[in-house]
């Protein structure tokens, strides 16, 4: 899993500085605005292996296709970690998962990731997470000297046909600044390793972005940011099903101060608003038993407002955010009888949820060795079904079912940290909740392709709560540097699907119906260690490994849990030019779990190389990259891939990019 | 004229209020199935399709006299018969009664058939001073009419949707039930009221309701490879509205059988079957499709 496609082959979380515990520092440190924050050109032209360094152990990418890659932080997903973009909440609008809302934002959108891990206290806008958050930083050009410049970007993958162009413009200045791109992808069917075509493994791509800034006077910025994103004819190779439209309409209006009140060195205020459409249909598919339609739309309104401060050893944050979500989703299927009506159903019966809360967090630097972390969060969330024949279907399966409900939710955490000499050490502990998701309380026969299920949502779930903590060690001398940690997250009312044996399976085909459910208890242990080593003045060496192992209250295994996984590569920089040979894999996946669906993985073992060059002619900059991925054209999945589906075979890329 | 004064003169009596203004329509909102008059008095059929229809039907009537007046003091019968050319027969029904506090009546129709039926109504209407012996009271017979009861369509407009079964029974007794849907008549996603009536067949003429039967209840979508949904209820016997009441959970819309096992008071299956992989319907069923 860790071999995540190079840089420029598209998946945008390829090309973010991800650093984990490094960005929560920065997160929390003297940021004014006048601090230039924005495009960070040289990331374009970082070359392919480094992205090995970018990505944190902690973040792992659940496949559906060729196209959305859902992030993982810690072995969980969406309904255990918080996606945010720029503080920002946005929700998915397809109840099979098929549009993870990293979906809708692309590279030239963005410039950074911040992940935190657990309940680690540095995303004051998560709620609901237990498991981490992803802050998406947009792309925006900064108040700062830089005067007008341009990037375009052109990339091929023989593996698909797939093309690449992007270009895009910034203006900036210090009391003003605009900067705005477009960016296009388009692929056709990948083909396997061993050269097997991946039908329905298509999609296009187009997304338009734009972010404002304007100082009215020292100290006070007002930054207005657009972005649109439209993908079409999106194929779903394990679905029966693709997409028509996907739309994302992200729009945000921010103010920020600085030094608005004594101690208090800078006030952000955003509002915002998306609207995301997810249609799907079955028109381009052979043979299907029941034609449908399944539109989805997901809108989200809300608000933050954040005060960060320092006073001596103490650093600190307050906020104050909240949302208002609107999820609906409906399904039509064509009975063969063409006489007979179209049978209609609401699988998210227009799910109102309104979310709000106040989040503190306190960094005491007690000495130069000595820090220490708290956080909390209380949240206030009432959610449940606007649409009067959502609520009656519901009703059907319980009848007494409150139409909405209120629950409360928070987190607590503490971490410490020892610096000394080339040592580092922390520890961390935390307790919190959420409150189900839409789909986990309220799904209506949502089909599940990865068990081949259909879900039902529970109205009557309790919180989920986990108890957390987590140790790391870390050494870094002259040019090596290596790291362990560990992390275990302890469940109360864990919410899973677990079979109903007494209700029927809507979609032909299923094995059967699950209804979620709260386990008394279940445990989720992740570790990794990595090393990396400089030698030769010119050549890194590093690698990494991870393992994970999840139970359920029974001592089953949990699903979607990665098997043991590593990677290592042989890196070569010197000047302009840079290469990498690495390799990916993963074992047999031992600790399955067939009562939620999974079957055995075999192990894997894939190798890439690439290799970029950046020179300058006149005033412009040429990045040229190439590469090759899965070298061997092996034909494998991993534990995470929906009915097995194969990744990507061999594939060689080329991009060149053109800055000045 | 007349009408008026003669309005004006009951009015002016003060108590009789048989007669009301021939403007004010006691079926309003329901549509005119169709009228049966002789010189005195019309007698009009109204429900809530204009049609007489097979399986379950309410059916509502209007007496007026030929000034137009609605006539609240009547009494109404009215025998259905189908001729089949061999044999003759009636349809299970109710007595015609008076819906009170208007000049309306009502009756309950569980055709066992579509096509032409003989249908005579007889009147009495009792004299306004209430002098009137009820043990001597002699009907007048309308002049005998035909009605033409319509298939129940399923929306297609081309399937016929069954809504009525006459069933004979399998438990060696040979009797003979009558099975009618009578709701919902407008269905919804959701769990919805079900309500049925049962009758015993005594003879073509004599259908007598029967209580304290069941009617086990197993909703299916054939579309969708028969799959079932929870919370349905049985019919069971609701003596307040003399009716069997269950609920049937319908999780979409669309074309859903309602399978039905007919069992007595005492739990033996008097007809249907239960719905297998290999069986996919029972014997008993009705259709439902919104």
């Amino acid at each position: 899993m860790r071999s995540i496609k190079p840089i420029i082959l598209s998946l945008f979380i390829g090309i973010l500085p991800l650093q984990a515990q490094e960005e929560e520092a920065i997160a929390l440190s003297e940021i004014v605005i006048s601090t230039k924050a924005g495009i960070d050109r040289n990331q374009l032209a970082k070359p392919n292996g480094t992205l090995d360094e970018y990505l944190s152990e902690k973040i792992d990418m659940v496949k559906r296709g060729n196209y959305a890659w859902e992030p993982s932080i810690n072995n969980m997903t969406s309904e255990r970690i918080s996606v945010t973009i720029d503080g920002m909440k946005i929700f998915n609008a397809c109840t099979d998962r098929m549009d993870p809302v990293t979906s809708y934002v692309e590279t030239v959108n963005l410039s950074k990731a911040v992940i935190c891990s657990g309940f680690d206290g540095s995303d004051p806008n998560a709620s609901n997470c237990i498991g981490g958050s992803l802050d998406l930083k947009l792309n925006k050009a900064g108040f700062c000297q830089d005067g007008f410049s341009a990037n375009a970007n052109a990339g091929y993958e023989n593996n698909g046909n797939l093309w690449i162009y992007g270009a895009d413009a910034a203006y900036a200045s210090p009391q003003f600044y605009v900067n705005s791109g477009i960016f296009h992808r388009s692929s056709g069917n990948y083909y396997a390793g061993g050269g097997k075509e991946v039908p329905f493994s298509q999609f296009t791509k187009n997304n338009v972005f734009a972010n404002l800034g304007y100082l009215p006077k020292t100290g006070k910025a007002l930054e207005g940011s657009f972005i649109y994103d439209r993908a079409d004819n999106v194929g779903y190779p394990a679905l029966a099903m693709d997409v028509r439209k996907a739309e994302g309409l992200i729009t945000s209006l921010a103010y920020t101060a600085e030094n608005p009140l004594p101690y208090f060195y800078k006030w952000e205020n955003k509002i915002y608003y998306n609207n995301i459409v997810h249609i799907m249909d079955d028109t381009h598919r052979p043979d299907v038993p029941v034609r449908m339609d399944m539109p989805g739309k997901s809108r989200t309104g809300g608000f933050y407002s954040t005060l960060h401060g320092r006073n001596g050893k103490h650093r600190y944050s307050f906020n104050f955010d909240g949302y208002y979500n609107q999820s609906y989703a409906e399904m039509t299927m064509y009975p063969r009888n063409s006489g007979e009506l179209p049978m209609f159903m609401l699988t998210w019966g227009d799910i109102r949820t309104a979310n709000s809360g106040l989040f503190g967090v306190d960094e005491w630097r007690i000495t130069e060795n000595h820090s220490v972390r708290l956080s909390g969060k209380l949240s206030l969330q009432r959610a449940g079904v606007q649409s009067r024949f959502g609520w009656e279907t519901l009703q059907g399966y319980y009848p007494d079912m409150e139409r909405f409900d209120n629950r409360l939710t928070g987190n607590l955490s503490a971490r410490y940290t020892f610096r000394k000499d080339a040592w580092e050490t922390a520890a961390g502990a935390g307790y919190g909740n959420r409150a189900p998701s839409v789909s986990e309380a309220y799904g209506f026969y949502l089909f599940n392709t990865f068990d081949s299920y259909d879900y039902i949502g529970n109205p009557h779930l309790k919180n989920e709560s986990s108890t957390s903590g987590d140790v790391l060690l870390k050494y870094r001398k002259g040019s090596f540097e290596a790291k362990a940690e560990v992390s275990y997250f302890y469940f109360h009312n864990y919410i899973i699907g677990k079979p109903a044996a007494d209700l029927y399976r809507m979609t032909i085909g299923a094995s059967g119906v699950k209804v979620y459910q709260n386990l008394p208890n279940a445990s989720l242990w992740n570790s990794s260690v990595s090393a990396k080593y400089g030698f030769l003045e010119y050549f890194t060496l590093s690698g990494k490994a991870t393992y994970a192992r999840g139970r359920d209250n029974a001592g089953g295994n949990l699903p979607l849990i990665a098997p043991l996984s590593y990677n290592a590569s042989l890196s070569f920089s010197r000047n302009r030019f840079y290469a990498e040979a690495g390799i990916a894999g993963a074992a047999r996946q031992t600790d399955f779990s067939p009562e939620y669906g999974e079957d055995e993985t075999p192990r894997y073992l894939i190798a890439n190389l690439s290799a970029g060059y950046s020179f300058k002619v006149g005033k412009f900059i040429f990045n040229l990259k190439s590469g090759v991925e899965n070298l061997f054209d092996k034909q494998y999945s991993t534990y995470s891939d929906w009915n097995n589906i194969p990744r990507k075979g061999r594939n060689v890329f080329i991009n060149l990019g053109i800055n000045f | 004229m007349i009408s008026f004064f003669a309005a004006l003169f009951f009015v002016s009596c003060g108590k009789d209020e048989d007669k009301q203004k021939p403007d004010i329509n006691p079926a309003e909102g329901l549509i005119k199935i169709q009228e049966f008059a002789d010189d005195f008095y019309t007698v009009t059929a109204y429900n809530e399709s204009g049609k007489w229809q097979i399986g379950y039907t309410k059916v509502y009537f209007t007496v007026q006299d030929k000034d137009g007046n609605f006539i609240d003091n009547a009494t109404l019968s009215a025998f259905p018969e189908m001729n089949m050319g061999t044999m003759k027969h009636s349809t299970p029904r109710s007595e015609i009664t008076k819906v009170s506090g208007k000049p309306l009546f009502e009756a309950n129709y569980a055709f066992l058939m579509a096509g032409e039926w003989d249908y005579t109504v007889s009147y009495y209407v009792s004299r306004y001073d209430g002098g009137f012996n009820p043990a001597v009271v002699i009907f007048q017979p309308l002049p005998a009419a035909k009605i033409d009861v319509q298939k129940a369509y399923r929306p297609d407009g081309v399937t016929e949707r069954k809504v009525i079964s006459s069933v004979k029974a399998i438990d060696g007794s040979d009797k003979r039930y009558v099975v009618a849907l009578v709701e919902p008549q407008k269905p919804k996603a959701g769990i919805n009221d079900i309500t049925a009536y049962i009758y015993e067949r005594i003879d073509g003429n004599t259908y007598t309701p029967v209580e304290n039967f069941r009617l086990k209840l197993d909703p299916r979508m054939p579309a969708m490879e028969n799959h079932s949904s929870p919370n349905n209820e049985d019919l069971t016997w609701n003596a307040t509205e003399k009716a069997y009441k269950g609920k049937a959970n319908f999780s979409m819309t669309g074309y859903w059988v309602l399978n039905l096992i007919l069992q007595n008071a005492d739990g033996t299956v008097l007809y249907g079957n239960p719905v297998t992989e290999e069986i996919e319907q029972s014997s008993l069923y009705f259709e439902v499709e919104f």
